[in-house]
C-alpha cells in the first residue's frame, strides 16, 4: 500500500505530502470577523500526515470559522496557515482555491451534493478542478471513473444507488457519495464538518468507522468537526476548540 | 482548458435540470431572434426584389423630367408622365453604337385598374428581373398581331382570365375612363409569376396603342369619326411617341458615357437614369418604416434577454449551496462567474438557434403564401450576412446580459465561501 503512495508519474516538487509533512499546521493565526462575533487565537495546532483530529465544542464556538481559515477560505489577520507544508500566507485567492482543490476532500454537513449531478460525476468533481488529483486518480485506477467507481463500490454504494438521481438517495447515502468524492485522489487531508449530525444514531458510528477506514487506506489525514464527543473514541487524538482558542468567545 | 469544458459542461447539466423553468427564456429569446431576423428576412428580400424589379437594364430613357418619375412610371407604371418621347428619338437611341438593346414602352391605358402597357416583342426576350431572370409563360406565347394582349400573372389570377378572352381596354389609368370598346383584345399569353409590377400589368403591342387610338383626338373619341378594328389593322401604325424605354448597353461599364450623351444629345431633351441607382433613392425615401420596426424588433430582445437575467437571478437563491459546494472542490470565484456566464450563453444559443429553426420553418410553409398573396418575395435561403450579425448582437447581448447573475455570484461565493449550510 505504502509503494501505491509513491507517484508513477512526475508531480510537482511537494505535491504530495511526505510522511514527515504536517497535512495542516496552524501557526499564531489570529481571526476576527468583522462583526466581531469573536475572536479566534490558535497558537499552534498541527495535523500529522495521516492522522486522524477530531475538533470538538459547543455550538457557536467557532468551528465552522476554524475549518474555513484552515482549508484557506477565509484569510487569517495574522499568523500563517500550512497545507501540505506550503504556506498560504501571501497567496492570492485563486492560488489558495487551487492549493485547497489540489489537498483537500471536503465533507460538509448535509446538501454536500451537486443535485443536477449523478452519483459517479458527483463523485468526479475534484478531478476537474484539480488536475492533480485527477491524476492520482488514474495513476490508481487506470482512470478516475474506475477510481470513483471503485471509492464508491467500498463506501457500501450498490449499482442500484449509482444510477439514481442524487436528490433520490437517503442522507447517508449522499454522506457517502460526500466522502467518496472527499478521498478520490488521495489528498493529503479530509476535512469533515459535522458529516454526521443529519444521520441516526446508528449509521453515525459505522459511517464514520467507514470513513476513518478509507482515510487509512488513502492515506489521508482526517481533521472531523462535531460537538458530539462520543465520536471521538475512533480518533487519534481529540483537540477541544474552546480549548484551544486563546480568544475571547462573545 | 479541460478547466473550462467542465465549467461548460457543469453549466449545461444545471440548465438542463432547471429546463422547465428556463424553457420560457429560452421560447422569449427564440420569439426575439425570430421577429428580429425575420423582419430582416422580409426587408432584404423585399428591398431586393424592388431593386430588381428591373434588372440587365443600364438605363431608363424618356423625356426630360425628374429621374424618380420616370422610373416609377418605366417600371413600377405608377403616376404619370409629364411628356412622351418622340419615336425618332427613341429610333436615334436605338442607333447608337453602345446600345445592344432598347424595349420601348407606352402608356397610358389601363384594364379595371391594372396598367397595359405597349411594347415591342423584345419585351419578352429582353426584360430581366431578380438576378437576370427572364420572363417566361405560364400558358400561350408572345403576341403577333394586333389586338392581341399577354397578362401578368396576378391580373390573369385575380380576374380570372384565360386564353382566348376578350379584355376591353379602357383610356386613362382610372376606373372611368371612356373604353376601347369597339377594339377588344384577345388573350394570347399569361406570364409566371415574377414577383414584379409585370404581374400587375398587361402587354399589348406598340401597333395595337396606335390602333386603338387611330380614331382618337386629345384622350376621347372623335365624334362622327370611327374606325373599324379591320380597317385600322391595315393602316400606318407606326407610333409617334412612346413614353420611355429600357436600354441595355454592350458594355455596362459605359453607362456614364451612355447617360451624359443622351441627355446632352442635340434634338429632344431626354433624361437617362440608372435604374438601380433611383430605386435605391425611393427606398431610401421609404425608409422610415423600417427602421422603426427595427426599432420595436430591437425593443422586443431587448425585454427577452431581461427575462434571462431575472430568472437566472432568480435561481441563484436556491444555488447559493451548490456554488458553495463547487467552492469547496477547489473552484475559484472566477470559475463560479465563468460557470454562471456560460450557462446566460448557453440559453441565449439555444434560443437563438431554436428562433433560426423556427423561421425557417416558417418561411418554408409561409413564404410561398407571403409572395403569392403580397409579392414579397421571402424564400428560405441561408441567412444573409447581415443577418447573421443580428445573430450574433443577440448573442453578445445575452453574454453581456448573463453577466449581471455571474457578478452577483461571484460576489455572493467570494462572501459565502464554504459557509451557506441551508
Amino acid at each position: 500500500m505504502t509503494k501505491d503512495l509513491e507517484p508513477h508519474f512526475p508531480v510537482p516538487a511537494g505535491a504530495l505530502s511526505p510522511a514527515s509533512v504536517p497535512a495542516a499546521e496552524v501557526r499564531d493565526m489570529r481571526f476576527r470577523w468583522p462583526g466581531g462575533r469573536f475572536d479566534l487565537r490558535v497558537d499552534s495546532f498541527k495535523v500529522e500526515a495521516g492522522e486522524r483530529v477530531f475538533i470538538s465544542g459547543p455550538s457557536g464556538c467557532g468551528k465552522s470559522t476554524f475549518l474555513s481559515l484552515v482549508a484557506g477560505i477565509l484569510v487569517p489577520d495574522s499568523g500563517e496557515v500550512l497545507l501540505a507544508g506550503r504556506s498560504l500566507k501571501g497567496l492570492r485567492g485563486s492560488r489558495r482555491d487551487r492549493l485547497r482543490g489540489d489537498l483537500i476532500g471536503f465533507i460538509f454537513q448535509q446538501f454536500n451534493l451537486v443535485p443536477y449531478l449523478g452519483v459517479l460525476e458527483n463523485v468526479l468533481l475534484p478531478a476537474k478542478f484539480s488536475p492533480l488529483r485527477n491524476a492520482r486518480a488514474a495513476e490508481a485506477y487506470g482512470s478516475p471513473a474506475a477510481a470513483a467507481g471503485e471509492l464508491c463500490r467500498r463506501l457500501g454504494l450498490d449499482d442500484g444507488v449509482m444510477g439514481r438521481p442524487v436528490s433520490r438517495l437517503s442522507v447517508g447515502q449522499q454522506q457517502r457519495v460526500a466522502a467518496a468524492r472527499a478521498l478520490l485522489g488521495r489528498p493529503p487531508l479530509l476535512v469533515a464538518d459535522e458529516p454526521t449530525s443529519s444521520l441516526d444514531d446508528d449509521l453515525r458510528l459505522a459511517f464514520l468507522k467507514l470513513l476513518a477506514g478509507e482515510c487509512r487506506q488513502a492515506g489521508s489525514a482526517l481533521l472531523f468537526v462535531s460537538h458530539d464527543r462520543s465520536l471521538a473514541g475512533e480518533f487519534d487524538r481529540e483537540e477541544r476548540l474552546d480549548k484551544l482558542n486563546a480568544g475571547r468567545v462573545v | 482548458m479541460a478547466r473550462f469544458a467542465a465549467l461548460l459542461g457543469l453549466a449545461l447539466r444545471s440548465a438542463w435540470n432547471r429546463r422547465l423553468t428556463l424553457m420560457l427564456v429560452v421560447f422569449s429569446i427564440s420569439l426575439s431572434t425570430m421577429l428580429l431576423v425575420g423582419l430582416e428576412r422580409i426587408r432584404g428580400q423585399a428591398r431586393a426584389g424592388f431593386l430588381q424589379s428591373v434588372s440587365g437594364t443600364d438605363l431608363v430613357v424618356g423625356a426630360r423630367g425628374g429621374q424618380i418619375q420616370l422610373v416609377l412610371y418605366a417600371v413600377f407604371h405608377l403616376g404619370g408622365a409629364a411628356n412622351n418621347m418622340g419615336w425618332d428619338a427613341a429610333q436615334k437611341v436605338a442607333a447608337r453604337d453602345d446600345v445592344a438593346w432598347t424595349i420601348p414602352l407606352s402608356m397610358g391605358d389601363s384594364h379595371r385598374g391594372y396598367p397595359v402597357v405597349a411594347t415591342s416583342g423584345d419585351f419578352f426576350e429582353r426584360f430581366r428581373h431578380r438576378r437576370d431572370t427572364g420572363l417566361e409563360f405560364a400558358s400561350g406565347g408572345p403576341f403577333a398581331d394586333v389586338f392581341e394582349v399577354v397578362l401578368g400573372s396576378e391580373v390573369a389570377r385575380k380576374l380570372g382570365y384565360g386564353l382566348g378572352r376578350d379584355v376591353v381596354l379602357r383610356h386613362g389609368s382610372g376606373r372611368a375612363g371612356p373604353e376601347h370598346g369597339d377594339k377588344p383584345f384577345e388573350v394570347v399569353g399569361v406570364l409566371r409569376p415574377t414577383g414584379s409590377p409585370v404581374d400587375r400589368s398587361l402587354y399589348i403591342n406598340l401597333a395595337s396603342m396606335e390602333a386603338i387610338h387611330i380614331d382618337w383626338r386629345g384622350g376621347a373619341p372623335v365624334r362622327g369619326f370611327s374606325v373599324s378594328a379591320e380597317r385600322a389593322r391595315r393602316m400606318n401604325l407606326t407610333p409617334k411617341s412612346i413614353t420611355a424605354m429600357l436600354v441595355g448597353l454592350k458594355n455596362r461599364r459605359q453607362v456614364f458615357n451612355a447617360q451624359r450623351d443622351i441627355q446632352n444629345a442635340p434634338g429632344e431633351a431626354l433624361s437617362a437614369v440608372m435604374p438601380g441607382v433611383a430605386l435605391d433613392q425611393l427606398w431610401n425615401l421609404l425608409g422610415t418604416g423600417e427602421k422603426v420596426l427595427f426599432l420595436v424588433s430591437a425593443l422586443v430582445t431587448a425585454t427577452g434577454l431581461m427575462g434571462l437575467v431575472s430568472s437566472v437571478l432568480a435561481g441563484l437563491g436556491e444555488r447559493r449551496r451548490e456554488l458553495a459546494v463547487l467552492r469547496g472542490l477547489g473552484a475559484r470565484p472566477l470559475d463560479i462567474l465563468t460557470l454562471l456566464s456560460l450557462e446566460s450563453l448557453a440559453l441565449t444559443l439555444a434560443g437563438v438557434l431554436l428562433g433560426i429553426a423556427a423561421l425557417a420553418a416558417l418561411l418554408l410553409f409561409l413564404g410561398p403564401v407571403l409572395n403569392d398573396l403580397y409579392g414579397l418575395p421571402v424564400r428560405l435561403s441561408p441567412p444573409t450576412a447581415r443577418e447573421w450579425a443580428l445573430c450574433g448582437a443577440v448573442l453578445a447581448a445575452g453574454c453581456l446580459a448573463g453577466l449581471v447573475p455571474a457578478v452577483r455570484a461571484y460576489f455572493l461565493s467570494l462572501g459565502d465561501g464554504l459557509a451557506v449550510s441551508s
